[in-house]
């Protein structure tokens, strides 16, 4: 099944710790108050890593590498 | 027995516990600091999750060197399972358990670390406060059984170890947002009364005379202890097996030289004995004991020999005495000699 | 699998249908006169009604909570899940302009009743649980209840729970915790009708939809579209007030412009500046656009908004829109849970961002609250969040005058004190 990897957030478990954003400037940046503001696309395969780190980083486990199935029309 | 001189291990388990302790006060202050949240543009908060993570997981390598070091070394009788189940060694059961205490709570803390994301967040945390309980349980050890408590560098750590972490504790209980008075009232009240608690135990206990005693060293391994701390180890008793040869020395006299080793810690054992030939066998004029290698051999003349029974008193270069009562009998032709020793520790000579 | 029962009962022509009976002579509870107008809902048995659920697919009911989502496909999620289902009321009317709920669980408690039961029915549920947020309501269905026991019991488990009136106490899973006895606040995690309460597969159905689902099981989907336009078929409760001689609640035809809505409730287009159309989650319109606009969501999305809880609030000429944006922002800000960072500080700034612009602000204080607007959209853990910013921008596009004015005056010709939008 073809998917892609985008990241997503839980916002009742985020505190803005805000390191998400220093590791991975590319696709998370924060708001004015420290909280993250994710790049909502395809994760590309060249910044997995990045995205992986921002992922294990978080101290609450807010973050999360969600797999999306890819729908190709029929 | 891996061949590393005996002492070697006992200076690696003092140096790995010290430096321990410096990783596991770093560790404590790191963790504070980043869930303080403090960070700056020149030290990002990932540095700080970074270094708390790698110095933890740095401060369990340095333990497990510790750890081996100090079973390996056969100076104080400390089994692999003392490492892990608490308050079961012979040797200072207390304060050798304290140690095991704070193994076991790091490496809880770190496996559950390392698979935080499957255990999920708040399991997780739950088990992290335990690092509360961790750090002072491995200061306790320390202080308790350290051979280098009582030395002024050694205490200067100590002491700088202790502030930072009350430190970073009152720092992290006033940065709990909304302020609370709680916290506060908490982290003021256990690191007042443990800091006060710590400096008087500290004077009574191991910073006072007879310390090693009261600590539960046990009493062959008291007597054991060289001027320097490094020792080896002597059984209270034990069977030996060895060879007896018999020459001629230069002046007629018969030597018996008997040759071995103890069953229970492969530690050497010769009798030497000196007499004449008579009908039935060998008339002893005099004769010596000797235990242990070099740097830690007790040597000493024989004070009465009846049949198989030599008393002995040892001393080894620190001075250290022990009373050798040892039984034995040459087994056959080939002079293959079976015994018993039984040490006393009779305290020590300056 | 339990058959729809047949269609043999008319329902009324015309309008109003959910409000048509008058209280019989023994009030709303009163059963025998409920039972005049209509048949006893179908039996909830212990597998899903599909007849039922069809009939609603071919009816085209659209919730009536604020999200307007399609109910067959809900009771179709619902229905399929392993476990036996519950159904929740929510009578959590938490948009502070709309008082339609509370009418109908006032008024029609019977009405209300009936769609749960049919509801429980098409999803076979054994349990029914309202989340009511004031004690009027709770009372009506309360005695309502007392009244059924003797002639109809069904063998469903009803019971009432009162739930803290808060804009997101009627959040699907605010309320879904509720009921479990947790706070009424949102969380993540899955959605009520895969995991709800206890665990279950969970409906949860606002107290107007259900009406209307009461209605359906008794007189068929025909019958329902025979009012309203295709996207937005039946009727539908409407709360007016504001700049109009007759506020309160009517019940209009799915897709009347917003002019007819006026008319009825005795207002004057001239005496009217914008229109606060689906309430606090809905959006500003100016008065020469709003009137019209059709009440339908497609024509709604073109405006940018939705008719969410069915408010129209006319604001009047002398008012000033920009104070009661800012007055809805700051008690939005007031609303929050506490529990997502965009949402704590996000809906705080914008909300003195707006209080900034009242005072005079600055000529960037606007592009400041565009950009909040647009960083907070999306970002919490309910829609909380979305509503707020949503409402906001409206304003800022529809009062832009009112900004500048305020800018270079420092203040406008309506009276400071003056507070219309109604708040809790």
């Amino acid at each position: 099944m073809p998917h892609h990897t985008t990241i997503s957030l839980d916002p009742i478990a985020c505190d803005g710790h805000g390191l998400c954003a220093d590791l991975f400037p590319e696709m998370i940046r924060l708001d004015d108050w420290g909280f993250p503001i994710l790049d909502r696309r395809e994760v590309p395969p060249d910044l997995m890593a990045h995205a992986q780190r921002a992922v294990t980083a978080c101290p609450v486990l807010a973050l999360k590498l969600q797999a999306v199935r890819r729908f190709r029309p029929t | 027995m891996p061949v590393i001189a005996t002492q070697a291990y006992w200076f690696l388990t003092r140096g790995t516990g010290a430096v321990s302790l410096l990783l596991l006060t770093g560790v404590v202050v790191l963790g504070i600091t980043g869930s303080v949240g403090w960070a700056s543009s020149r030290w990002p908060r990932f540095i700080t999750q970074g270094l708390h993570r790698n110095l933890s997981l740095m401060a369990v390598a340095f333990l497990g060197v510790h750890v081996a070091t100090a079973v390996f070394d056969s100076y104080a009788p400390i089994r692999w399972v003392d490492a892990l189940l608490p308050f079961t060694s012979a040797y200072r059961p207390v304060w050798l358990g304290l140690g095991a205490v704070g193994f076991d709570l790091l490496l809880a803390l770190v496996i559950t670390s390392l698979v935080r994301v499957r255990l999920g967040y708040r399991s997780w945390k739950a088990i992290h406060w335990l690092a509360y309980a961790c750090w002072p349980v491995a200061f306790l050890h320390g202080l308790g059984t350290g051979s280098d408590t009582s030395d002024p560098w050694m205490l200067l750590l100590d002491a700088g170890c202790l502030a930072s972490v009350v430190g970073a504790v009152w720092w992290r209980a006033y940065s709990v947002q909304p302020p609370q008075a709680l916290p506060r009232l908490a982290a003021f009240g256990a690191t007042a009364v443990g800091t006060l608690g710590v400096a008087v135990w500290l004077l009574a206990g191991p910073l006072a005379p007879g310390w090693a005693n009261a600590a539960g060293t046990p009493a062959h391994t008291r007597a054991a202890t060289r001027a320097d701390g490094a020792s080896t180890s002597l059984p209270e008793n034990s069977a030996f097996t060895a060879q007896a040869s018999q020459r001629a020395s230069a002046d007629g006299s018969v030597v018996l030289d008997i040759v071995g080793t103890l069953d229970t810690s492969a530690m050497p054992i010769e009798i030497v004995l000196v007499g004449t030939a008579t009908s039935n066998g060998l008339s002893v004029r005099r004769g010596q004991v000797s235990l242990g290698a070099i740097p830690t051999k007790y040597v000493g003349v024989i004070e009465s020999l009846q049949g198989g029974r030599i008393v002995a008193r040892l001393t080894d270069a620190a001075g250290a005495i022990v009373d050798v009562d040892l039984t034995m009998q040459i087994v056959d032709q080939a002079g293959t000699t079976h015994g018993t020793v039984h040490l006393t520790p009779a305290g020590s000579s300056i | 699998m339990a058959a729809v029962q047949p269609l043999t009962s008319t329902g009324p022509t015309g309008l109003p249908r959910i409000l048509a009976a008058a209280p019989g002579p023994g009030g709303p509870a009163d059963l025998a006169a409920h039972r005049a107008l209509m048949p006893p809902p179908p039996r909830p048995g212990r597998g899903a009604n599909r007849p039922l659920i069809d009939e609603v697919e071919r009816a085209g009911l659209l919730g009536r909570g604020g999200a307007g989502f399609p109910t067959a496909r809900k009771l179709l999620a619902v229905a399929s899940g392993r476990r036996r289902a519950i159904v929740v009321v929510n009578g959590a009317e938490s948009e502070p302009a709309s008082t339609k709920d509370r009418l109908l669980l006032t008024t029609r408690p019977h009405l209300v009743l009936d769609g749960a039961l049919a509801a429980a029915a098409a999803v076979g549920a054994d349990r029914i649980e309202l989340g009511i947020d004031t004690d009027d309501a709770a009372r009506s269905i309360e005695t309502a209840l007392v009244a059924r026991r003797g002639p109809e019991r069904t063998g469903v488990t009803i019971r009432i729970v009162r739930v803290p009136r808060a804009y997101v106490t009627g959040e699907e899973r605010s309320l879904v915790r509720a009921i479990g006895g947790g706070p009424a606040i949102p969380a993540m995690g899955p959605r009520p009708f895969e995991r709800g309460v206890d665990g279950r597969p969970t409906l949860v159905q606002n107290v107007e939809t259900l009406a209307h689902l009461a209605q359906i099981a008794a007189f068929g989907a025909d019958w329902f579209r025979e009012v309203g336009v295709d996207d937005e078929p039946g009727s539908r409760l409407v709360t007016v007030s504001g700049a109009v001689a007759k506020p309160g609640v009517y019940e209009v035809a799915g897709g009347t412009p917003v002019a007819n809505v006026l008319r009825a409730a005795g207002g004057c287009d001239d005496d009217v500046v914008a229109v606060l159309v689906g309430g606090y989650f809905g959006a500003w319109i100016d008065v020469a656009h709003a009137l019209d606009v059709r009440l339908s969501d497609p024509d709604l999305a073109a405006h940018g908004t939705a008719f969410g809880a069915g408010v129209l609030w006319f604001l009047p000429r002398d008012a000033c829109g920009l104070r009661e944006t800012e007055r809805v922002a700051t008690w939005f800000a007031g609303q929050t849970a506490n529990q997502c960072g965009p949402c704590v500080h996000g809906l705080a700034a914008i909300a003195g961002g707006l209080s900034s612009l009242v005072r005079g602000g600055g000529r960037d204080t606007a592009a400041q609250l565009r950009r909040w607007s647009d960083d907070v959209e999306g970002r919490g853990a309910c829609r909380l969040p979305d509503g707020a910013v949503r409402f906001v921008r409206s304003g800022l596009k529809v009062f832009a005058a009112d900004i500048e004015r305020h800018r270079i005056d420092g203040r406008c010709d309506a009276d400071p004190a003056q507070t219309l939008l109604p708040l809790y």
